[in-house]
């Protein structure tokens, strides 16, 4: 960024500084309560615990960002498949459609107790529960992806005899690519809040373990720490994600959401 | 085939075949009974809990909670978002903490909540709160950018300023958009709310979900997550009413249709 665009940008910059600053002083001068309200400067200090094994926090994020990327990997080969597939027939597009915009208000954790009885507290009742929610929103956006398909390219390529793989990897596919890659940022964050979550009711390990057993304890600094790069793999999941898919995909278009 | 009748026809076909075979595969005694009970015992658990148990009070405090958090979030994320969609600095302003806390999962938060408010309806309301409050500024600055600039120009020109330019020029325009976001910030809202009450709560729909899933007690696990399907496909009904009444001129078209929803009509 240049100077110039700097200096047009300033305001960009004070929301963070008056806040964090304000943050500080109120703590240090003991306006807030220091107990709850840690000052900034003492969280980032905090933060090499990330690098100790002791703390196990390392571990923590590891186990964390697996699941997500597990989780999000599923999620779109599915999700995909699936949409695609429906799309085939009216009946099932929205006879499905009926469905999951019945279950899509419903937090995937719910599905956790379910999933726990039928495969105990395993790495595979997690990642299923934290794929309900990111399966349905991948299913819809690859279904409004596939309808925005201007028809008579689908109909050019029948006509020159495009079919099977070929119709779904050459068409149908790249043809819905926007939409997918925007189900996939949306999907990016119910993952994110469904393994967190999950962590903090029945996880052995990840971050959101480690959020809620130092609250438990109230070694709140910690917490914040914890919080602190939760928010930072949200900021790379989002911002992040936005970044790298404008420069692959520079012709997408936002489509603003499938109709749930 | 009458359009309007079949597309109900294929809307719901395939559901009720599901509900169908759900029903008789269980009732069979195809499928374990302990994990998959019949429908139609799901429905009476749900109905007894709601009239003789502990879920009617389970289901009222999860809707007050949820009218309250998502009342405040519309009311202030509206304005917020309208006010960073219309002035640059103000976005400048907000971007940064938008953008950061906009992906946190507010779940997380829930732990320090309940640290600085105490355990209670608060800490709740907060998390609910803040997951549809983010998102319905997001959502609204989109909206009010996505205006087009002759409209708001010729507006002007014909006397809309002050107070006028927001209540006949603005809003107007932007309230397909806006009673969209509100909707999906809404369903959100509902979401973590759930998510916050089965990780921490005593009672509310979640907490009893939870409740029944540490007693072993899977048919009202299954109740529970039925009335939290129902009470969100109640939210979207409840905007589709009240679309028509606040739009009037929207009458022929989908609220807020998107290109894809375009598209998939055409």
């Amino acid at each position: 960024m240049s100077w110039r665009g700097l200096r047009d940008k300033w305001a960009l910059f004070v929301g963070p500084v008056v806040i964090l600053l304000g943050w500080e002083i109120l703590s240090r001068t003991g306006v807030i309560r220091a107990t709850f309200f840690p000052p900034p400067t003492e969280i980032i200090a905090r933060s090499v615990i990330i690098f100790e094994p002791a703390s196990g926090l390392g571990g923590d994020i590891i186990a964390t960002v697996l699941r997500v990327l597990v989780t999000i990997v599923l999620a779109v080969v599915l999700g995909v498949g699936v949409g695609i597939a429906i799309t085939a027939s009216q009946w099932m597009d929205r006879g499905a459609h009926t469905i999951l915009a019945f279950l899509y208000p419903i937090p995937g954790v719910l599905f956790f107790p379910f999933l726990t009885f039928l495969l105990g507290r395993t790495e595979m009742a997690i990642i299923l529960t934290a794929l309900v929610t990111p399966l349905i929103v991948m299913i819809l956006y690859t279904v409004a992806g596939v309808r925005s398909i201007d028809r008579t390219l689908v109909e050019v390529a029948d006509n020159y005899g495009s079919r099977g793989v070929k119709r779904f990897f050459g068409i149908l596919v790249p043809g819905s690519l926007p939409s997918i890659v925007t189900g996939i940022r949306v999907s990016l964050g119910f993952t994110l809040i469904a393994v967190i979550a999950i962590e903090m009711v029945g996880a052995p390990n990840g971050l959101g373990q480690f959020l809620w057993s130092n609250w438990q304890i109230l070694r709140v600094t910690d917490m914040y720490v914890a919080l602190l790069i939760i928010a930072v793999i949200g900021l790379i999941s989002s911002v992040g994600f936005d970044a790298v898919a404008d420069r692959l995909l520079p012709w997408r278009r936002d489509v603003q959401g499938a109709q749930i | 085939m009458n359009p309007t009748v079949r597309r109900w026809a294929q809307s719901w076909a395939i559901p009720l075949a599901v509900i169908v075979l759900w029903e008789v595969v269980t009732r069979a005694g195809l499928l374990d009974p302990r994990f998959f009970p019949p429908l139609s015992d799901i429905v009476v658990t749900a109905f007894d809990g709601l009239v003789n148990g502990r879920l009617g009070l389970d289901l009222v405090l999860t809707v007050q909670r949820l009218l309250i958090a998502f009342a405040l979030a519309a009311v202030l994320g509206v304005a917020i978002g309208v006010a960073s969609g219309r002035w640059r600095t103000v976005e400048l302003l907000i971007r940064p903490i938008t953008d950061t806390l906009y992906p946190l999962p507010k779940i997380a938060l829930l732990p320090l909540f309940i640290i600085i408010v105490g355990r209670g309806e608060v800490a709740y309301i907060i998390t609910a709160f803040a997951t549809a409050f983010f998102q319905i500024i997001i959502s609204t600055r989109g909206t009010v950018r996505d205006v087009p600039t002759d409209l708001i120009e010729a507006g002007r020109n014909f006397g809309a300023t002050g107070i006028r330019f927001f209540t006949r020029l603005l809003f107007p325009a932007i309230a397909p958009g806006l009673l969209n976001g509100l909707r999906l910030g809404m369903a959100t809202c509902l979401i973590t709310l759930i998510a916050a009450e089965f990780v921490g709560a005593e009672f509310g729909l979640g907490a009893a979900i939870r409740r029944a899933g540490q007693q072993f007690a899977i048919d009202e696990v299954y109740a529970g997550i039925l009335i939290v399907g129902l009470l969100g496909l109640l939210i979207n009904l409840a905007f589709r009413l009240v679309t028509p009444l606040v739009l009037p001129w929207q009458r022929k078209t989908q609220p807020a249709s998107t290109p894809a929803a375009r598209a998939g009509k055409a």
